[in-house]
């Protein structure tokens, strides 16, 4: 099974939708931004891990989904059943 | 369209959901053993659970005209209770022939223990000896890329296992792969935030093809969508594909997998009432 529609009927299709999950983003992260002890969580793991997913976002390509998921991803371990 | 869905938990449901799956084409469901939202407190709890997944649940299921099947195991998550494990495993066989229990599942790994591992592995000599079919849960979230890797490294060391009777579910964009390069059959399920959504399982299936793959909403407890898989049947023809193609996920392909069970008995919806149904093989 290939792709069947064009990357301009997916870009008219979901455009709305993109736009809206990126404010949604934007809305998250100012709103961690005002909290009063938003300068404590500067090395809080997830913002970093936040900002290398927006990366990864930025970067093209057609595995970013598969990047993303990884770089939530615990590593596995070689070797743990030996 | 007709449909399965192949994993869904309808006991943590109410009786309007199988209606409205009714209505909505489902023909049959696949009813796993899982946590039920805190740690029973005995083997009993599990008998008792047992017996209304195969005694009441297809009762309930059959008000509707959806035809019910079940699993059965002690799930990942009190997986970590070795001792209490031991003794669930122990009841399973008593199940194992009861009408439309398809096999072992869904266990696998939650937060990828040692304990976890052990029983795991507990299940899987249960499910060798008795040559069931295994529908196999992957952990959630950060935890599901190493845990998939650690669970088709246990399944690959029992060489009794045979991939094309194994179910790797939760599958996502960096586990489908593994998944299916060791010939498993696989499934991706819709679930609000923490799983996939019905653009990306269409995603997949145009990068990973249509076979040995399927869908399902693995509806429960929590907030989820037991007709999520019309929804992914939406999504599939907005892409523009051929109903048969659709057809294959939703239908074919858990048919085809169900079928290896010897306790799978399936009446096909186009089956005319005043005639005896004809057992799929």
């Amino acid at each position: 099974m290939t792709q069947q529609t064009s990357a301009q009927d997916i870009l008219d299709r979901h455009f709305l939708q993109v736009r809206c999950g990126i404010l949604d983003i934007a809305a998250t992260l100012d709103r961690i931004n005002r909290g009063e002890d938003a300068p404590l969580l500067e090395q809080d793991q997830r913002l970093d891990a936040f900002r290398r997913a927006l990366e990864i976002l930025n970067d093209g390509g057609t595995d970013r989904a598969e990047r993303i998921q990884i770089l939530f991803s615990d590593p596995y371990v070689s070797g743990w059943n030996q | 369209m007709y449909f399965f869905d192949p994993h869904v938990h309808m006991i943590s449901r109410v009786t309007d959901d199988y209606e409205r799956m009714a209505r909505m084409g489902c023909v049959a469901v696949s009813e796993p053993a899982f946590w039920a939202g805190f740690d029973r407190g005995s083997a009993d709890g599990f008998h008792d659970y047992f017996r209304q997944l195969t005694e009441f649940e297809p009762q309930r299921a059959a008000w509707s005209g959806i035809q019910h099947y079940s699993w059965m195991c002690i799930n990942a998550k009190e997986a970590e209770n070795v001792s209490l494990s031991r003794e669930v495993i122990k009841m399973i066989p008593e199940f194992l022939d009861r009408p439309g229990v398809l096999g072992i599942g869904e266990i696998g790994l939650n937060k990828n223990t040692k304990n976890e591992c052990t029983v795991f592995r507990e299940h899987l000599e249960l499910a060798a000896q008795t040559d069931e079919l295994i529908l196999i849960h992957t952990p959630h979230l950060v935890d599901k890329y190493k845990g998939t890797r650690m669970i088709i490294d246990m399944l690959l060391e029992d060489s009794r296992i045979q991939p094309h009777r194994v179910l790797i579910d939760h599958v996502e964009e960096h586990t489908v792969g593994l998944a299916r390069e060791h010939g498993f059959w696989c499934a991706m399920t819709l679930y609000p935030t923490t799983k996939c959504t019905p653009a990306r399982a269409a995603d997949i299936l145009e990068i990973y093809g249509q076979d040995r793959i399927m869908v399902n909403s693995a509806g429960d407890w929590g907030p989820s969508n037991p007709v999520a898989v019309p929804d992914f049947i939406q999504e599939m023809r907005h892409r523009g594909n051929a109903e048969s193609a659709i057809k294959q996920i939703v239908y074919d392909n858990p048919l085809e997998f169900f079928s290896q069970s010897r306790n799978f008995r399936f009446t096909p919806p186009d089956t005319v009432p005043d005639q005896e149904p004809v057992p799929v093989v």
